[in-house]
């Protein structure tokens, strides 16, 4: 979840404690992949939640007109979506990829 | 006729039938950018089912190097090692991971706990790996833990317990897939010497109770819990001998 707030070095041991005690590399593969679309999921859903906010906030104070199509809410879940996918793929597959004693050792 | 590879894979004749780790000329060497460092130099090894073997020998002499290689968490350069008459010098990452998983117990110097966990959830984590559902999980951590005395400590995090509470945990997550092998390079090193009593206490306890254990050491109060010693020197086995160990 913290993927942002802990130190790489944390990370690092991390990934070389699951793998001593039996993670594949697939699993490690997985738990990053899946923090990466979490994290990209609640910036989504936060995304929604303020232009939706500020929407209605305009119209109440401006007397526009708003219109939220739950298209454009669709869109912007998938983009968020693709992106967490984009950009977790690459970590995901290092970190999947660190030798044990390496990431054991790693200060 | 067998070919060169299957006589290979075949455990020597002369190794006990309770044998759980057999190595035959293991090597390790590393490449520094063209200049080759020796770390092990071919290393003959049995050790059987309820032993408790401490290695020891000066600093870098190969200690951590033979037990990453006995955890299968590094491969030999040449030789070759079987676990439980397997032979396990050759195999891929995935089995080697499942290996970890299934047989092997690691405890650490540095405890190497996940920081932000729970003890219970620390030891959880193996069974994981294996696949377990969450109630049986949570039921066999927390006997794991109440091996190892801290049973009121469960839901602590790390940074919460003491040092020598820290390696209990460490060693209940090592212990809670019932591992053929217990391995723990210098586990008493980060620790005073009254509380490194204390832990070596509950490794004779477990070796009581028929664990299989290795361990790394250099120093010889340490070393005497174990009921043999493996003395390495420059990536050979120097000396090996049976001890009574101390009451
Ligand atoms: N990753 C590595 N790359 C290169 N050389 C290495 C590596 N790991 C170990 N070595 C070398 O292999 C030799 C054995 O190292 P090892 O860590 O096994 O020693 P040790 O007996 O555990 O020592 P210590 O008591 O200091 O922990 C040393 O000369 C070391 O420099
Ligand atoms: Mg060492």
């Amino acid at each position: 979840m913290n993927i942002m707030l802990v130190s790489v070095t944390e990370r690092t041991r991390e990934i070389g404690v699951r793998k001593a005690l039996g993670a594949t590399r697939m699993n490690i593969m997985m738990q990053f992949l899946i923090e990466a679309l979490t994290l990209c999921l609640l910036g989504g859903v936060l995304g929604v939640l303020l232009g939706v906010g500020t929407a209605v906030l305009l119209s109440r104070v401006m007397h526009w007109n708003t219109l939220i199509s739950p298209m454009a809410v669709g869109v912007a879940f998938a983009f968020s979506a693709a992106v967490g996918l984009f950009f977790g793929i690459y970590p995901a597959r290092r970190a999947a990829g660190l030798d044990p004693i390496v990431a054991l050792r790693y200060e | 006729m067998l070919n060169t590879k299957e006589r290979m894979a075949m455990l020597p004749s002369d190794v006990p039938r309770d044998a759980v780790i057999v190595t035959r000329n293991l090597q390790r060497e590393y490449d520094m950018g063209g200049e080759i460092v020796r770390a092990l130099g071919g290393v003959d090894l049995t050790i059987r089912k309820n032993e408790f073997v401490a290695v020891m020998g000066p600093s870098g002499s190969g200690k951590s190097t033979l037990m990453n290689l006995i955890g299968c968490l590094d491969s030999p350069t040449a030789g070759e090692y079987w676990l439980n008459g397997h032979r396990v010098s050759e195999l891929g990452d995935d089995e080697l991971a499942r290996i970890r998983n299934k047989e092997i117990g690691f405890v650490f110097q540095t405890f190497n706990l996940l920081p932000r966990a729970t003890s219970l959830h620390n030891v959880e984590l193996p069974l994981v790996y294996a696949g377990m559902g969450a109630r049986e999980r949570r039921e066999q951590a927390s006997d794991a833990l109440a091996r190892v005395g801290l049973k009121d400590r469960m839901n602590h995090r790390p940074n919460e317990l003491s040092g020598g509470q820290r390696q209990r945990v460490a060693i209940a997550r090592a212990l809670v897939n019932q591992p053929s092998i217990l391995l723990a390079d210098e586990p008493t090193g980060n620790l005073d010497s009254a509380t490194g009593e204390e832990i070596m206490a509950l490794f004779e306890a477990l070796h009581v109770n028929g664990q299989t254990i290795v361990l790394v050491t250099h120093e010889h109060d340490i070393a005497e819990h174990a009921r043999r010693q493996v003395h390495l020197k420059d990536g050979k086995v120097e000396r090996d001998f049976e001890t009574t160990g101390r009451p």
